[in-house]
C-alpha cells in the first residue's frame, strides 16, 4: 500500500488490516492517523455543546419611534457637525464582494529592500 | 405635517452626510483611467534546491532574479504561478484557484480596490492579499493556511514590485505584482 491510498482510506475513516500495517512502517501516515483521531475526538465534543438559548422581545411602538428619533438627530449631528476632511475612496460595488475579508492575524512588519534597479522594488513582510 | 417636516429634514441631513463621503479625487479620474490590469507572478525561493538545478523564471523577470540574488539567501527561484487580473479605477477584483506549490494547495488572491489619481501614474492597491491553503484529507475539516501575504502597495505603472515573505521548509514566497494602467 502506498502513503496517498493509505491517506484517502484514513480520510475515509476506513481502518483495517493492511492499514493498520502501512502504519506500522510509516512515520508520516501514522502521524496522520493520529491527528485526524484528534480532530475527530475535538469534533465529537463540540456536538454536545449547547448553544445558548437567546429570546427576542418585540420592541414597544414607543420605545421605536424613540429610537427613530435618537438616529434622526445623530445622523443632522453628523451633517453638520463632522468637518469637511478628505475620506479615502469608497469601493464600487463590485469590489464589495471582495472586501469582507478579516485583517491578518499576526501584524506584520514591511521592510522596503533598496536596489539599484529603479524599476524593481522589494518589501520583506516580517511577523511582529 | 409636523412627520412631513421631520421625514424631509432627516433626509436633508442623509444627503449631505453623502455629499461629504464622496471622494472628490476619485471622480475626477474616471475620464482619465478606466481600466487597471494587475499582472501577478508568485515565485517560491529556494533554500535548499536538488542539486543541479537552475532558476524557471520567465525572461520579464530577469532584472528582478538579478535584484533577488542580490539581496536575499535563496539558491533558487523557481515560478509557481501566473494570472492577470483587470479591474475597473478604483474597483476590486479576486482570483483563486489549485496550486502545485504544495501537495492539494489551493490559493485565493484578492485586492479591495486599485485606484490611480488624476495627473499620477502610481496605482494605489488597498487590501492585497494572497492566501495559500492545503486542503484537508478529511472531508469535514477546513483548509490549513500555509501562507498568508498581506498588505497595502504604492506601485509605479509597470514597475515590479516584490513582497516576499518565509514560508515553509526555510523556503521563500514572492509575490511580483506588475500594474498596468489602462487609458
Amino acid at each position: 500500500m502506498t502513503c496517498p491510498e493509505c491517506e484517502l482510506l484514513l480520510a475515509e475513516g476506513e481502518y483495517g488490516a493492511e492499514i493498520e500495517a502501512h502504519l506500522r512502517e510509516c512515520a508520516s501516515c501514522r502521524d496522520l492517523s493520529l491527528d485526524l483521531a484528534a480532530n475527530s475526538t475535538v469534533l465529537e465534543s463540540l456536538k454536545s455543546d449547547e448553544l445558548p438559548r437567546i429570546s427576542v422581545k418585540a420592541p414597544r411602538r414607543v420605545l421605536a419611534y424613540g429610537l427613530a428619533a435618537a438616529a434622526a438627530a445623530a445622523a443632522l449631528v453628523i451633517a453638520l457637525v463632522v468637518p469637511r476632511t478628505p475620506v479615502p475612496a469608497t469601493p464600487t460595488s463590485e469590489s464589495q464582494a471582495v472586501v469582507d475579508n478579516p485583517p491578518p492575524a499576526k501584524s506584520q512588519m514591511k521592510i522596503k529592500m533598496l536596489t539599484p534597479d529603479p524599476n524593481v522594488v522589494i518589501y520583506w513582510l516580517a511577523d511582529n | 405635517m409636523k412627520r412631513t417636516a421631520f421625514v424631509l429634514l432627516v433626509m436633508g441631513a442623509l444627503v449631505c452626510a453623502q455629499e461629504k463621503g464622496v471622494p472628490k479625487g476619485v471622480l475626477e479620474t474616471k475620464g482619465n483611467v478606466s481600466n487597471i490590469e494587475l499582472t501577478v507572478y508568485l515565485v517560491s525561493g529556494l533554500a535548499n534546491p536538488p542539486a543541479a538545478t537552475k532558476d524557471e523564471v520567465p525572461p520579464d523577470l530577469n532584472s528582478m532574479l538579478q535584484q533577488l540574488h542580490g539581496v536575499f539567501m535563496y539558491k533558487n527561484y523557481k515560478l509557481v504561478d501566473e494570472f492577470t487580473l483587470r479591474s475597473r479605477n478604483n474597483g476590486g477584483a479576486e482570483l483563486g484557484g489549485e496550486i502545485d506549490y504544495i501537495p492539494r494547495g489551493q490559493y485565493d488572491f484578492r485586492y479591495k480596490f486599485a485606484r490611480v489619481y488624476p495627473g499620477e501614474h502610481v496605482v494605489h492597491i488597498d487590501g492585497l492579499r494572497l492566501e495559500i491553503s492545503q486542503r484537508s484529507l478529511a472531508p469535514n475539516l477546513a483548509p490549513a493556511t500555509v501562507a498568508l501575504v498581506a498588505t497595502d502597495l504604492d506601485v509605479a505603472d509597470g514597475q515590479k514590485t516584490v513582497v516576499g515573505k518565509s514560508a515553509h521548509n526555510g523556503d521563500g514566497l514572492f509575490l511580483v505584482v506588475v500594474p498596468k494602467i489602462i487609458p
